[in-house]
């Protein structure tokens, strides 16, 4: 003999839930009279052999043929409305799920023409407030059949939804780098949402909100490169890859300027993958090439015009004079002419001075 | 008061006039039915409200397509005031205190809240006006920016509005 359900709730919502049936075994057996409670940002959809048919509001329904029309035309003809009939009761969370966190897993890969190897990976994290707005097509698409639903079982769904919008949005944007990328982070921001609200209402859900942290740059293994670029792109990584292990090498780096060169290949592979950051390093080594220059002219042409052309004399009292002082220092260190120690020592002197003389 | 308080009290209608617009609805007279009349207007200023909001996410794609990428910020900002607005709506506790427990309450009482709910069913009215306006910007290219504003600025009044209202309600012993 069948056990009625006479009463039935659900109000022991957990915070990722989306949809839960009862019983949670399978289907159960109701009958014209029993009662179906249901809470505020709920609804309870009854399903008959796979198919989705009455919905009842919140509040507390006596089943009758009048509440349930569709079920009951379905049943009327076999049990005349008074047996019990057997259905699947599943009751919907229409609550807002606040902050739900998403994240770029994989990249996302900005062309960059011009700058380091030509891409950038961006990566960001965020929250997005979503919901289910139509129970009954959220249903049909992923609830049948299973005792519950929680939103991690559409995260990928979800997740690639975000991914694809946010990717076309950026590489339609104009952004070139991380810096502009940010620059447009509201706006991206408020487009992703506009076209993701079309996407949701697909599959019976809404967006009510998405927040994006600041894009940064993604390091990834030379080898795990390829799978954002194309081929062109990854041999000339690998080719730079390959410089760079050469200038790692102290045989071939052994000299000032080969410590230079080795230096400007690493800095540019290692900064590949963010083009800001390239373009400050070339800066600074092309001020660091040019004391050099100015360093090894100076032994050439002897001691006569060294004293001229030395930007710091013999103790210097200046700010300008310090500050040339502490080049020269970062110099010899470079060439090898002071020791580490003796470098840290008389810098931590003179640092200690300049900032005396409020420079 | 203030000026928006003043504007709202002054363009009061009549029961009538609310109930045209709003089937069931049979005012507040009945202490019983206060509760249950509140829902009804709220319910349905949500219901026009939400059909409205529904409407933007296919201007600002229009804006998109366009290139308009640059508005997406000020888009939002207004689509979250708005959506705060028919959150507020729409589920605010259907009844106050102070009104709804209240043996007695006077036809002049009654005028005003009548007036803040007329005010409510005007501001779907308003969003659907800027929102056309928007559109409209967004298929001519021209004057969107100031569509955007105008819709923003509709947004923020009609919060105010139903803080008023609120206020208003909690105010009638």
């Amino acid at each position: 003999m069948p056990r009625i359900i006479d009463v039935v709730d659900h109000t022991n919502v957990m915070d990722d839930e989306l949809v839960y049936r009862e019983p949670q075994g399978g289907s159960g057996d109701f009958r014209m009279g029993s009662q179906v409670i249901v809470q505020e940002s709920q609804v309870a959809i009854f399903v008959r052999q796979g198919q989705v048919l009455d919905a009842l509001g919140p509040g507390s329904h006596t089943l009758t043929t009048g509440n349930l029309p569709i079920l009951s035309g379905l049943i009327g003809l076999a049990t005349s409305g008074r047996t019990p009939f057997t259905a699947d009761l599943y009751f919907v969370n229409l609550k807002d799920l606040p902050q739900v966190p998403w994240g770029t897993n994989p990249p996302i890969v900005l062309e960059t023409p011009g700058k380091g190897v030509g891409v950038v990976l961006l990566i960001t994290h965020g929250v997005i407030d979503i919901g289910v707005e139509d129970p009954m097509r959220f249903m049909k698409q992923y609830a049948v059949g299973k005792p519950i639903l929680r939103l991690g079982d559409i995260r990928d769904r979800i997740q690639s939804m975000l991914l694809g919008e946010l990717a076309g949005l950026l590489s339609s944007s104009g952004a070139q780098s991380i810096m502009d990328a940010n620059r447009l982070l509201g706006d991206l921001e408020g487009a992703a949402l506009a076209r993701l609200n079309e996407q949701f209402a697909q599959i019976g859900m809404r967006i009510k909100a998405f927040e994006a942290k600041p894009f940064t740059a993604k390091d990834v293994p030379t080898d795990e490169l390829r799978n954002y670029v194309d081929i062109d792109t990854w041999e000339r990584i690998k080719r730079l890859d390959v410089a760079n292990a050469a200038a790692g090498n102290p045989g071939a780096g052994g000299s000032l300027a080969g410590a230079g060169v080795g230096l400007g290949v690493g800095q540019s592979l290692g900064a590949a993958m963010n083009p800001e950051q390239a373009a400050l390093q070339q800066q600074q080594q092309m001020m660091m090439n040019q004391m050099m220059m100015q360093m090894m002219q100076n032994n050439q042409q002897g001691g006569a015009q060294a004293p001229q052309q030395a930007a710091a004399p013999a103790v210097p009292q200046t700010v300008e004079e310090i500050r040339a002082y502490l080049d020269q220092l970062d110099m010899k260190l470079a060439s090898g002419e002071l020791s580490e120690s003796m470098y840290d020592k008389l810098s931590q002197k003179w640092e200690a001075r300049l900032k005396d003389l409020g420079g | 008061m203030n000026d928006l308080y003043s504007r709202i009290v002054s363009q009061r209608g009549s029961l009538e006039r609310l109930g045209a617009r709003l089937p069931g609805f049979g005012g507040y007279m009945d202490m019983s039915a206060r509760r249950q009349a509140d829902r009804i207007i709220r319910e349905q200023v949500a219901a026009e409200l939400t059909q409205q909001i529904n409407r933007l996410p296919a201007i600002e794609k229009q804006l998109l397509d366009a290139g308009g990428l640059q508005h997406m910020s000020e888009t939002r900002s207004a689509k979250i005031k708005m959506q705060t607005f028919i959150d507020r709506v729409a589920t605010a506790a259907p009844g106050y205190s102070g009104f709804y427990d209240a043996i007695k309450v006077t036809a002049e009482d009654l005028a005003v809240v009548y007036a803040f709910d007329e005010a409510l069913l005007r501001y779907g009215d308003a969003f659907q006006e800027k929102l056309d306006a928007l559109g409209q910007a967004a298929s001519s290219g021209e004057g969107i920016k100031e569509a955007i504003a105008e819709l923003d600025r509709v947004t923020i009044e009609a919060n105010d509005a139903f803080s008023l209202r609120e206020k208003t309600l909690s105010g009638l012993e």
